[in-house]
């Protein structure tokens, strides 16, 4: 597994598109867990996220070329009634919390319930993600984590957006088990659809 | 001759053995040797003794292999075995020691009555057979055996065959047509040989026609050689088959097979039943098994076989692969769209406008523009519902209750009443109380006619979660499959009952797809009278983020919409009312009544006041305040509360407007525009803030809306919120103080719903299809579940939800045509249910004897299984074969079924039994009286038009001279 300019796109190009959504409280480091995987690049002053955001990547799991559109969102209350609307369709979602803060962790059933209320995908790939880890004053224990990650079936790994550690490892690790999942990305594939195609400006496909 | 394959002589090099095999007939004899190897059919059978009705129980165990004949043709060579378990081999002749030791296991089975009228495997029934070999061309018609040469070639070759490999087991040849199921064949075992012959004849002699007749026929050709006082009885079994044919499928339809056409108001059951009558034919098989010739007289003049004489009844149904109007209607949804009326609009259809491309454009622009727009609804409301819209879409100015239409007004009106929970829409404004008081009425306070009842309760039924016969489990799986459906909630909803409606006007369709369109037309109307009257949308209810739910279909989220722009405008217009300093109109240009000049008016002095209030706005009057934050006061002047703002809800999405937005956001290549495109929620919520708390600053700002980016213990921002070219702060410098009753809309309701409304109004046939499929094969499918209860065991339920869930998420036609097979498959079983259940309760009704609902229920669901099993079966059975009914004529089920055979007035179908079937057996010595005993057997079957007699005959070859 290794990224690849785009100028491979020719010669292996990407079987599928995995949207992969991040979600999770404001300022527990969401937009830069993004920014840290798709530019390796970290801003202590990135400033908080409006509405969403995205970057699109691609990387090459087992041979295959995948391209990944990583929504980013905003974690304030105010932007959140529009948020599960970008719910829909994404394969992975990672879910963060800041370890150095507890009320981000225990936060974290809200956005569960959220993610199970509005995923349109039922086997989409939950991971957990407790960001941070390089400030001196956690609070939030590796343990605890893990057993909630348990509890919610989903993947779970601590990570430093600041210093880069665990953060490509969580993006691999949350790819590979979408790609593993059948019926989860490879039924996607352009299917014919009822009705009249030229209509399709107006969006009102059936599915 | 050769005795072992070809194959072989390879590796004998040392001796000279020849197993060449050069002509056709060498060949064939390999062939079929081998195959005889191959399944070890060589040698002694076991005996085998059967018990009762064990043969027309059993599985067929078939084995079958393709041997060449000649060099082009083919022959199929199957072997089929009564699958018996191992202890019904009673003993196999080497251990009795007795006479039989030499007589072939076949012999048992020819002697038997259990093999007598075995329907499933017609060579039993014929020939008397509990195993065998049957010969049959691979290719009916390349393959066929036409000539009596051809016929002894291949009987040549199984005769030698057989003799080589010591196989006893018979061997049968089909030849001649398929159809005419003609079989000639053979058995040997040391000295005992079994000729199996038989005719088919299509004209028929008297003596083919009674018991005396076959009789003297069986006796000419066993030729018994000793006195008839010495030798055993011959035995009979008799199978009379009476049948009721049902040749009035117009005359009496059931009550159960009407279904409520447009004209019948019902938005609780969708449109369920057949045109037809899908009985075909009702037959009363009745039974004298096994009794002496002399016990029983029938010849052409006399007969003593009265069907309540008979030891056995059974019965038997056939259907006809009727259509169900819900399977035919679901289809039309599924083939609609490909038509050529797939392509006109619903408008065109009704005639309500030319199918000039332009009208539709006028029409577009107009909604465009906002001022057209309330022209136009003026237009449409002024009238009422009943009215279409004047000039744009119809320039003749017809009316749309003067059109020529499927469904009549007043039965329209009377639909429109049930599906909006029986509110009356037909009250035109000047009746009603002025529209802009309507926002207090509290929903559902709208009266309801006593005629229609109030769907929930009978919708609620419809959920499967009622059904108490399935198992917990399988309800729980149906369940969850029918709420991971992308259609409609479960239960009763505004959508469901518009469905209903749509289906029931779509079962009519001799003049098109004309009902269905005047049904769409009607609703749209209505919706569209329900938002310019700001009523509430009965049947729609918005989640807790009143938002449209996007696990459900696309129409389903237009509705939910629509009435988030019916709630949204309402509320803003309670915000008007409460926000007393303000000048009275301006809220109200939503509203027809209001006038041109004011509007302007009121804009421009609004933005007088931005333009006021930007040289000092912080000593303006708060304005819009919700709620004061907990204890909270401003950053800067502390002994100032802090004040949550109104804010403007963010705009509600369908599925395909927030694939729109998100296409939108995703084509803007600058992080910069990406940004700014979505700065208005933040930007209201600035300036609604500004306005609440107009001495606030940034930092006051941030504590309320992103409380995490506040240090509380070092009471600073944080870092990221601190840079100065940070957009929150950038946008904080610009934002003026505006409540948000004067903002810019974020969500423009107005605009929206008539987006909604125009799309729907314009939509094509096909369009309608498409957005009705999710919705109507769900309902379809709680349809199903509920009216299948009856045949719960017939039918797979779990294969249909799970394929309607699979169809609704994909909107793959196909997916859709995989489940619409299923659910034809299923309403079929319903129809036939019902016509067979419908027609014996009937016949019973005014007689004594009875039989309870869950008798006749598990009858008709045996005959239905019969039936099915009867289908899948490739072979035409030559014997019919029913559901036994115990107690025969005295019980109350044959009692039922002599009702319906034997009416008090019409045609008595007991009277002569419409085919008949005959099985005689004689042990006698043969050929000669000092010759073995052996049995005979012949059957026969008589129909109106034609005979078949099959016999197997018994020889002992060994030489005996007459004494």
């Amino acid at each position: 597994m290794a990224f690849i300019g785009d100028a491979d796109e020719q010669n292996n190009p990407s079987i599928t598109t995995l949207k992969i959504l991040i979600i999770g409280e404001s300022g527990v480091g969401k937009s830069s867990l993004m920014l840290r995987f798709v530019d390796d690049s970290f801003d202590p002053e990135q400033p908080a996220t409006i509405g969403v955001d995205f970057r699109v990547t691609s990387m090459v799991v087992d041979g295959n070329r995948v391209k990944l559109a990583i929504w980013d969102t905003a974690g304030q209350e105010r932007f959140r009634t529009l948020t599960p609307s970008y719910y829909r369709g994404g394969q992975g979602i990672i879910c963060v919390y800041d370890v150095t803060n507890r009320s981000t962790f225990e936060h974290l059933d809200h956005w569960m319930t959220e993610v199970d209320t509005y995923s349109t995908k039922d086997d989409a790939v939950k991971m957990i993600v407790g960001n941070k880890i390089d400030l001196p004053n956690r609070v939030v224990s590796r343990e605890e984590g893990m057993k909630f990650a348990k509890r919610h079936r989903a993947l779970f790994i601590e990570a430093s957006a600041k210093t880069k550690e665990g953060v490509q490892c969580a993006f691999e690790e949350l790819i590979q088990k979408i790609i593993q999942t059948p019926g989860l990305w490879d039924s996607d594939k352009p299917t014919f659809r009822l009705g009249q195609q030229a209509t399709g400006g107006d969006g009102m496909c059936g599915c | 001759m050769a005795t072992e394959p070809e194959d072989e002589q390879q590796d004998e090099v040392f001796e000279i053995n020849d197993f060449t095999v050069f002509s056709d007939m060498e060949r064939l004899v390999v062939s079929i040797e081998a195959t005889l190897q191959e399944w070890q059919l060589t040698g002694t059978r076991p005996n085998r003794k059967f018990s009762k009705g064990f043969l027309s129980q059993c599985n067929w165990i078939t084995k079958s292999t393709q041997i060449a004949f000649g060099e082009h043709n083919k022959l199929r060579v199957s072997f089929v075995q009564a699958d018996y378990p191992e202890q019904v081999a009673l003993k196999t002749s080497k251990e009795t020691g007795s006479e039989e030791e030499d007589l072939p296991a076949l012999v048992n089975d020819l002697a038997s009555a259990e093999t007598d009228f075995v329907s499933r495997k017609n060579i039993v029934a014929m020939y008397g057979l509990s195993e065998y070999l049957l010969f049959s061309p691979e290719r009916t018609v390349e393959d066929q055996i036409s000539t009596e040469d051809q016929k002894n070639f291949i009987m040549s070759a199984m005769r030698t065959a057989a003799q080589s490999s010591e196989c006893s087991i018979a061997m049968l040849l089909e030849y001649g047509d398929v159809d005419r199921q003609l079989f000639v064949g053979c058995a040997t075992h040391r000295h005992v040989h079994t000729r199996f012959s038989g005719s088919h004849l299509r004209k028929l002699q008297t003596r083919h026609t009674h018991l005396t007749g076959l009789l003297s026929i069986f006796k000419e050709e066993v030729k018994c050689p000793i006195s008839l006082l010495d030798a055993e009885d011959i035995r009979v079994s008799v199978l009379f088959e009476y049948i009721y044919r049902n040749d009035s499928h117009f005359d009496k339809p059931s009550s159960l097979f009407e279904f409520s056409s447009s004209n019948q108001i019902d938005v609780m059951h969708l449109p369920m039943g057949s045109l037809e009558d899908p009985l075909e034919e009702f037959s009363l098989l009745t039974t004298w098994p096994n009794i002496k010739e002399d016990m029983i007289n029938e010849n052409d003049v006399y007969s003593d076989l009265e069907p309540q004489s008979a030891f056995n009844w059974s019965a038997m149904a056939r259907f006809s692969a009727v259509e169900g109007v819900l399977g035919s209607t679901l289809s039309r949804l599924l083939h609609l769209p490909r038509s050529s009326s797939g392509k006109e609009t619903v408008k065109a259809m009704l005639g309500l406008s030319h199918t000039d491309p332009s009208a539709t454009h006028i029409f577009g622009q107009l909604t465009g523009d906002s001022r057209g727009v309330r022209n136009l609804r003026i237009g449409g409301v002024a009238g009422g519902m009943g009215q279409v819209m004047p000039s744009v879409t119809n320039p003749g100015g017809i009316r749309m209750d003067e059109l020529p239409l499927p469904i009549e007004k007043k039965v329209m009106d009377d639909w429109m009443k049930a599906i909006f929970g029986g509110a009356s829409l037909t009250t035109s404004p000047e009746e009603e109380t002025k529209p802009m008081t309507l926002p207090k009425v509290t929903p559902g306070s709208a009266t309801r006619t006593k005629e229609f009842k109030v769907p929930k309760e009978a919708m609620k039924s419809l959920t499967i979660t009622e059904t108490e016969e399935r198992e917990d489990d399988s309800k729980r799986r149906i369940s969850e499959l029918l709420k991971s459906c992308k259609s409609l909630p479960e239960g009763d909803s505004l959508t469901a009952r518009f469905m209903t409606a749509l289906l029931h006007s779509a079962v009519e369709d001799t003049y098109g797809p004309v009902g269905l369109a005047q049904m769409w037309h009607s609703f749209v109307q209505a919706l569209r009278w329900h938002f310019d009257w700001n009523k509430d949308l009965e049947g729609i209810h918005l989640n807790s983020s009143s938002q449209p739910d996007l696990s459900k279909c696309l129409l389903h989220q237009k509705l939910e919409m629509l009435q988030c722009c019916i709630e949204a405008r309402r509320r803003r217009h309670e915000l008007y009312d409460k926000a007393k300093d303000f000048h009275t109109d301006e809220f109200f240009d939503a509203q027809s009544d209001i006038d041109e000049d004011d509007r302007e008016e009121v804009k421009g002095s609004a933005e007088q006041t931005g333009k006021e209030t930007e040289k000092d706005y912080s000593e303006m009057e708060p304005q819009g305040r919700l709620h004061p934050l907990g204890e909270q006061c401003l950053h800067l002047h502390r002994n100032i509360a802090l004040f949550v703002p109104i804010t403007q809800d963010r705009a509600p999405m369908t599925e395909d407007l927030l694939e729109e937005h998100a296409k939108m956001l995703t084509s803007i290549e600058d992080e910069e525009t990406r940004l700014e495109a979505q700065l208005d929620t933040l930007n209201s919520d600035m300036q609604a803030f500004k306005a609440a708390n107009p001495k606030a600053a940034f930092e006051d700002f941030i504590r309320w809306h992103s409380p995490k980016d506040w240090n509380e213990e070092q009471d600073t921002l944080s870092e990221r919120m601190q840079t100065p070219s940070n957009v929150w702060q950038k946008c904080w410098q610009t934002a003026l103080p505006i409540p948000v009753i004067n903002q810019a809309r974020l969500f423009n309701e107005t605009n929206i719903a008539e987006e909604i409304l125009s799309m729907l109004e314009n939509a094509t046939i096909g369009k309608i299809c498409e957005l009705s499929m999710p919705t109507a094969f769900a309902l379809a499918t709680q349809q199903l579940i509920k009216d299948s209860k009856q045949v719960a065991d017939l039918i797979d339920i779990d294969k249909i939800c799970r394929l309607v869930q699979a169809a609704t998420r994909t909107g793959r036609r196909d997916d859709y045509l995989e489940a619409l097979n299923q659910m034809k498959k299923v309403e079929r079983t319903i129809l036939f249910y019902r016509a067979a259940f419908d027609r014996l309760n009937r016949a019973a009704e005014t007689s004594s004897n009875q039989p309870t609902e869950a008798e006749l229920r598990s009858f008709v669901n045996c005959l239905l299984l019969d039936h099915t099993n009867r289908l899948d079966t490739a072979e035409t059975n030559v014997v019919p074969r029913g559901i036994q009914i115990f107690g025969g004529a005295n019980s109350s089920i044959g009692n039922a079924v002599c009702q319906l055979m034997q009416p008090a007035e019409g045609r008595n179908c007991l009277k002569k039994p419409v085919r008949r079937f005959y099985t005689f057996r004689w042990n006698v010595p043969s050929p000669t009286k000092n010759s073995l005993v052996l049995p005979q057997r012949m059957f026969a079957a008589i129909e109106l038009d034609s005979c078949r007699i099959n016999g197997s005959f018994v020889r002992d070859t060994v030489f005996f001279i007459d004494g």
